[in-house]
């Protein structure tokens, strides 16, 4: 599983980072309403067991192991769309958007 | 389009900013509901009128009998209302208005009935066994609430999963800072408006539309908030687990699912295949402990994919609002495209499609977020289908050899929420349900909540439980009270320790 993300996503982290944010991570999440998502945190703990599947703006974008293996030689893409109502708390909310990850191609 | 406020301290109040957000029907693309955008400074003024009203002892301290009788006051409000509410269920969720005006919605007062009958039975104070050592001693547990409570509520059952954090939260004395979905917002504020006109008194109910990141995040980092309650995805449990440990506070959590139907081979085929698919086609697939995985033993796969793939061809999808469609739309056209990409997974690792796979398009359908419910045969458990929550109409098919091996493909999965076991021999049934790693299952049926007993999640489908009294005791902090049976001071030999 490999995530690439696209211009549109690399200027949002950039941004939310810009706004002071520290330690911050893009981790692809799993379950219940927003199914599999990335969300960005700061200063985060994503669990014991996740893999390195990408870089956003030097930001790493990890992965739940389980999940990457799941998605084997997958290439994904990581983008943004504005989104006024998102509940998901990654930061990038804060601007009127939302990451999305979509397959490649 | 309907119009709504904050319910803050008593008050029906815009957001602090003056900000507002709409809601979308998913059926149409048509705006609902316009809400205020609340942000942290309105939830820090929410948790301020919930601590006062805590603080303020009206609530806390009153007989439970009475905080009884105001609910079910409510519930029965509720029942008064039941079509209205209904309808504006389907207009923001999506639930077809047969589920919300039959199941989703009446359920909610029933399931009130359940928690205030449990909460009586439930003692405040509770003797403890006898103890003699090292002297005689009286002990008592008492049963106290936290205090204020945050509660954040999904969009898929918004006005149930309002119900059921606020109810306990309630009942056993706390005060509330409710957190409703975006995406559905309006009953919720609803409720609010029902127990007000109920009496409920200024500050110990409080309502807040507005983003996670800004509402949610101010419930799960403030020190005024004793308790947070959050049903989503388990990534965003996760954070909520984080932020909520600067303060230590109790949380509970009701997260993803990807739950297990084991069909085993003297099922009988009449029940267990409507009620396979009654287990993962209702509201679309987008329910948290949905039967997503249907495991089959090989020696009667293919009369079973013939009963599923007919049945499921009768299924009518269509706008919510219409009383003969049997499925509605997925929430948003975020959502459509995620179930969409997991077709496109499913069939480019190998399974393959029994039955749907396409989006629902022309007339009406462009309006919408509609795909067609569909089946894939051929599931390997290790598949991205079969391993990862889609929340949507999709039903992965997995074969299996023996009831074993249907038990260690059901508990392979990083969750661990729901399930089912389908057969004529209860007690075989009753065997397997108990090596599944899960917070319920369910024998010959599905979705089945009852207020009575509790629901929750094993693994990372989270911590805690709601319903029931497990339910309602998570909102309760428990107190050892010891009194001592050994007046004199020459009876207290233990002072010697310290020598006084």
């Amino acid at each position: 599983m490999r995530v690439k993300p696209t211009p549109t996503a690399e200027r949002t982290v950039s941004e939310v980072a810009a706004s002071g944010r520290e330690n911050l991570l893009v981790v692809i999440g799993t379950g219940c309403c927003d199914s599999t998502a990335p969300y960005l945190f700061d200063n985060h703990y994503p669990g014991p067991d996740v893999v390195e599947v990408g870089e956003v703006s030097g930001v790493k974008i990890l992965a739940p192991a389980w999940l990457a293996k799941a998605r084997g030689e997958a290439e994904l893409v990581l983008d943004c769309e504005p989104e006024q109502s998102s509940d998901s708390m990654s930061l990038e909310c804060e601007l009127g958007l939302r990451m999305t990850l979509r397959l490649a191609g | 389009m309907r119009e709504y406020q904050n319910y803050v301290d008593g008050e029906w109040v815009e957001a602090l900013s003056g900000e507002t957000m709409d809601t979308t029907n998913p059926s149409t693309g048509e705006a609902v509901s316009r809400v205020p955008k609340g942000g942290r400074d309105d939830a820090q003024r929410a948790v301020a009128a919930a601590r006062r009203a805590f603080d303020g002892g009206e609530w806390s301290d009153m007989p439970v009998e009475r905080r009884v009788e105001i609910v079910r006051d409510v519930a029965n409000r509720i029942l008064d209302k039941v079509s209205d509410i209904a309808a504006i269920e389907t207009d923001e969720a999506g639930q077809t208005i047969r589920m919300s005006s039959l199941f989703g919605i009446p359920l909610a007062p029933e399931h009130m009935r359940a928690m205030c009958s449990t909460m009586l039975s439930l003692p405040e104070l509770e003797p403890l066994p006898f103890n003699n050592y090292p002297a005689v001693s009286w002990n008592l547990a008492s049963y106290e609430p936290y205090g204020v409570c945050g509660q954040i509520i999904p969009w898929n059952y918004p006005f149930i999963m309002a119900v059921w954090k606020m109810m306990p939260a309630l009942l056993t004395g706390n005060c509330v800072v409710v957190k409703p979905a975006s995406y559905t917002p309006s009953t919720a504020l609803e409720l609010a408006k029902i127990m007000e006109e109920a009496g409920v008194p200024k500050g110990v109910v409080n309502v807040i539309t507005g983003p996670g990141g800004a509402v949610g995040e101010e419930l799960c980092t403030s020190a005024g908030v004793d308790k947070i309650a959050f049903t989503g995805s388990t990534e965003v449990g996760r954070r909520v687990m984080q932020m909520a440990s600067g303060t230590v506070k109790k949380v509970t959590l009701e997260l993803g699912g990807k739950s297990a139907s084991i069909l085993l081979e003297d099922a009988d085929l009449d029940v267990a295949v409507p009620g396979a698919l009654w287990g993962t086609f209702l509201h679309a697939g987008q329910i948290c402990e949905s039967g997503t995985r249907l495991l089959v033993p090989s020696s009667i796969y293919d009369e079973v994919c013939e009963r599923l793939k007919a049945v499921t061809e009768t299924l009518k999808v269509g706008p919510a609002s219409d009383f003969d469609s049997d499925l509605g739309p997925v929430v948003s056209a975020a959502q459509l495209k995620t179930v969409m990409d997991y077709v496109q997974i499913g069939l480019k690792e190998g399974a393959k499609l029994l039955t749907g796979g396409e989006r629902l398009t022309g007339g009406d359908y462009d309006k919408g977020y509609f795909h067609q419910p569909t089946i894939f045969v051929d599931v390997d458990n290790s598949m991205t289908i079969a391993q990862e929550e889609i929340f949507g109409p999709v039903l992965s098919v997995i074969k299996y050899d023996t009831p074993d091996q249907a038990v260690k493909i059901a508990n392979d999965s990083i969750y661990g929420l729901g399930g089912s076991v389908w057969s004529t021999d209860i007690p075989q049934a009753i065997a397997i349900a108990r090596k599944i790693r899960t917070g319920t299952v369910w024998i010959n049926d599905f979705h089945l909540i009852n207020g009575l007993f509790p629901f929750g999640g094993y693994k990372q489908s989270g911590v805690g439980r709601e319903l029931g009294s497990k339910g309602l005791r998570e909102y309760q902090q428990v107190k050892h009270i010891h009194v001592d049976q050994t007046p004199r001071k020459d009876q207290k030999f233990w002072y010697m320790v310290l020598g006084v």
